[in-house]
């Protein structure tokens, strides 16, 4: 439906600026700096910018742009994963040796967590748990099947619950059954203190 | 210049957690332990999206104006 003329071109931008807050968190979150994720933020832009041509109008923008973004971090990421040989373990190694803290477990514990999370799991976690897509949605943007979706947020979860166990479960929430749920997630369930 | 900022939380799906309780017999600390996760996450995440836009992207996007989106024979009256 496309008016022919005047005022595409401003529309279109528009629309585009109103996703920019949701694409930077989203690229935030994913890649955990704030810097490379204004690159992939840009990078998008002008890739949706140049390929306007193959966004059919009335589908989801927003999830185009994301599907965009994720790519071109995946695209990276697996250029990185050949040269660098080991990217989650050293991520694994800087948490382990982030000094332990008892105080109250602020947001970056968990931005910390959130990093050595496998990307695929981190991904599927922010677009259904922070991003507000359906997990149908999610699997479109991600190219797999809507299970492969749910498992890989089940698995996100169970990993942040370990890692925070870890490193915070003082932390973890002022009542117990906070933390006794903590507990069992880090345990797999095998420790249990009701019933016979 | 009119900016749409939707927030993350205002499209939220309902069923955000079907499927999540099905290999747990703790329905209840699992949830509590989601609910623990899901806040953390959306904290983390609504503060990038409460950030203002930064200015470089306002400035590509007026740079980009110049150039037409998609078809090379859309019509642009001047500026």
């Amino acid at each position: 439906m496309s008016a022919p003329g005047t005022g595409i071109n401003e529309a279109l931008r528009d629309e585009l600026i109103g996703h920019i807050p949701n694409l930077r968190a989203f690229a935030v979150s994913l890649c955990g700096s704030v810097d490379r994720a204004d690159d992939y933020v840009q990078e998008t832009l002008v890739k949706a910018w140049s390929n306007m041509d193959s966004f059919k109008e009335g589908t989801n923008m927003r999830a185009w742009l994301f599907t965009i973004l994720r790519n071109a971090f995946f695209s990276d990421y697996r250029k990185k994963r050949r040269e660098v040989a080991d990217v989650d373990g050293q991520m694994a190694a800087k948490l382990a040796s982030h000094p332990e803290q008892h105080g109250h477990m602020d947001l970056d514990d968990f931005r910390e967590a959130l990093k050595i999370l496998p990307p695929d799991q981190r991904e599927a976690l922010i677009l259904i748990g922070a991003s507000g897509f359906s997990y149908e949605e999610a699997a479109e943007i991600c190219e797999c099947a809507v299970g492969t979706v749910k498992s890989r947020v089940n698995r996100a979860r169970n990993r942040l619950a370990e890692t925070l166990s870890i490193s915070s479960s003082q932390d973890f929430g002022p009542d117990r059954t906070s933390q006794a749920a903590m507990a069992i997630a880090s345990v797999g369930g095998a420790s249990r203190s009701s019933g016979s | 210049m009119m900016q749409e900022r939707k927030t993350a939380s205002a499209e939220r799906p309902d069923d955000d957690r079907s499927g999540l309780d099905e290999r747990s017999d703790k329905p209840n600390l699992e949830s509590t332990l989601q609910d623990f996760i899901g806040n953390k996450l959306r904290a983390v995440y609504d503060e990038v999206v409460s950030e203002p836009v930064p200015d470089r992207f306002a400035e590509l996007l007026k740079a980009m104006d110049d150039v037409p989106a998609s078809d090379d024979d859309v019509d642009r009256s001047g500026e």
